[in-house]
């Protein structure tokens, strides 16, 4: 089935919650962490589909990239980290979500 | 092989011919995620197993980024993925035609006698002699691409703009035949060139 432009599916927006909780700019595998931590699941988002959905949301403008400085992971021996924090447009986006969730929450417990 | 290695030779296969930028971004990133979850879980057996699956469940979602990524290039101005085809066949089918030719030449190394009736005595020979070192090194570069890129487009080269040499009475034909073939190696061997130091620095 094809989605509806703009639409969010559900990493999408678990990767907003995860990265909007986190306050600071996080990069792609702390947010796989953050998701299997927030699941309870055992296993790690596949790289595929992780970066793929970070794609989308930069594309949207819900989230920013940007390429840390070398000279800290130069400093840290590590290689460079991409780093993502959530727009306003993004916190927006997933204010809306958790409101109409809240929404549909509270029409199924008065069914 | 392990679950580093697949999934850098997987990144390589599907970002494969996008820009070179993307390629880099994609890359970098999957270089650091490597780098994060070996630091954070440590390099076991456990830890490669973890890493092969997760690149091998984003397969499906690799591809389709590749597709949309690929789409959204074919949908800018220009002919570029056409003119690269055509490039392509072009030269592919030259280093055949040139390989099939110095075979053919280099049968009376067999003892076939199957051109040259009217030739002087001894040239048959020669030619087919100078047929075959040049078909051992057509072959012999494309083999060498892999481990010894710039060798092995240096003898296709070398093979094909000789062999335009050899039939100056052909050159206006002979000519775009050996440049076309050169080309491609060149193009090839820079590839495998950058693959290699790609993949010495992620290791290093």
């Amino acid at each position: 089935m094809r989605r509806k432009r703009g639409a969010l599916v559900p990493l999408e927006l678990a990767i907003l919650d995860a990265a909007a909780a986190h306050g600071e700019p996080v990069h792609g595998f702390e947010l796989a962490k953050m998701l299997a931590d927030a699941e309870g699941a055992r296993s790690l988002t596949a790289h595929g589909t992780l970066y793929k959905a970070l794609g989308r949301l930069a594309e949207q403008r819900l989230v920013e990239a940007e390429w840390e400085d070398p000279a800290i992971a130069a400093r840290e021996g590590r290689p460079r980290r991409r780093l993502y924090r959530v727009t306003g447009e993004g916190a927006r986006r997933l204010a809306a979500a958790r409101r109409r969730a809240t929404a549909l929450d509270a029409a199924a417990g008065l069914a | 092989m392990s679950g580093d290695r697949l999934a850098l030779w997987w990144v390589d296969r599907y970002t494969s011919g996008l820009d070179a930028q993307t390629q880099a971004d994609r890359r970098a990133e999957i270089v650091s995620d490597l780098w994060e979850h070996r630091n954070d879980a440590g390099g076991s057996l456990a830890t490669q197993f973890t890493i092969a699956s997760r690149c091998l469940r984003g397969v499906p979602a690799d591809l389709s980024w590749r597709r949309s990524r690929a789409r959204r290039r074919r949908a800018l101005p220009g002919r570029g993925p056409l003119l690269r085809g055509a490039g392509w066949a072009l030269a592919g089918t030259s280093y055949v035609f040139l390989v099939a030719q110095h075979a053919w030449f280099a049968t009376a190394l067999a003892g076939l006698h199957l051109y040259g009736e009217d030739w002087a005595p001894g040239d048959v020979e020669a030619w087919s002699r100078t047929s075959g070192v040049l078909a051992a090194a057509l072959v012999g570069g494309v083999l060498l691409l892999r481990a010894a890129p710039r060798v092995g487009a240096a003898c296709i080269a070398g093979a094909s703009l000789g062999t335009a040499g050899l039939m100056w009475w052909a050159l206006p034909m002979m000519g775009p035949i050996a440049v076309a073939a050169t080309t491609g190696a060149a193009v090839l061997a820079r590839r495998r060139v950058r693959t290699i130091q790609r993949a010495s620095s992620a290791t290093s």
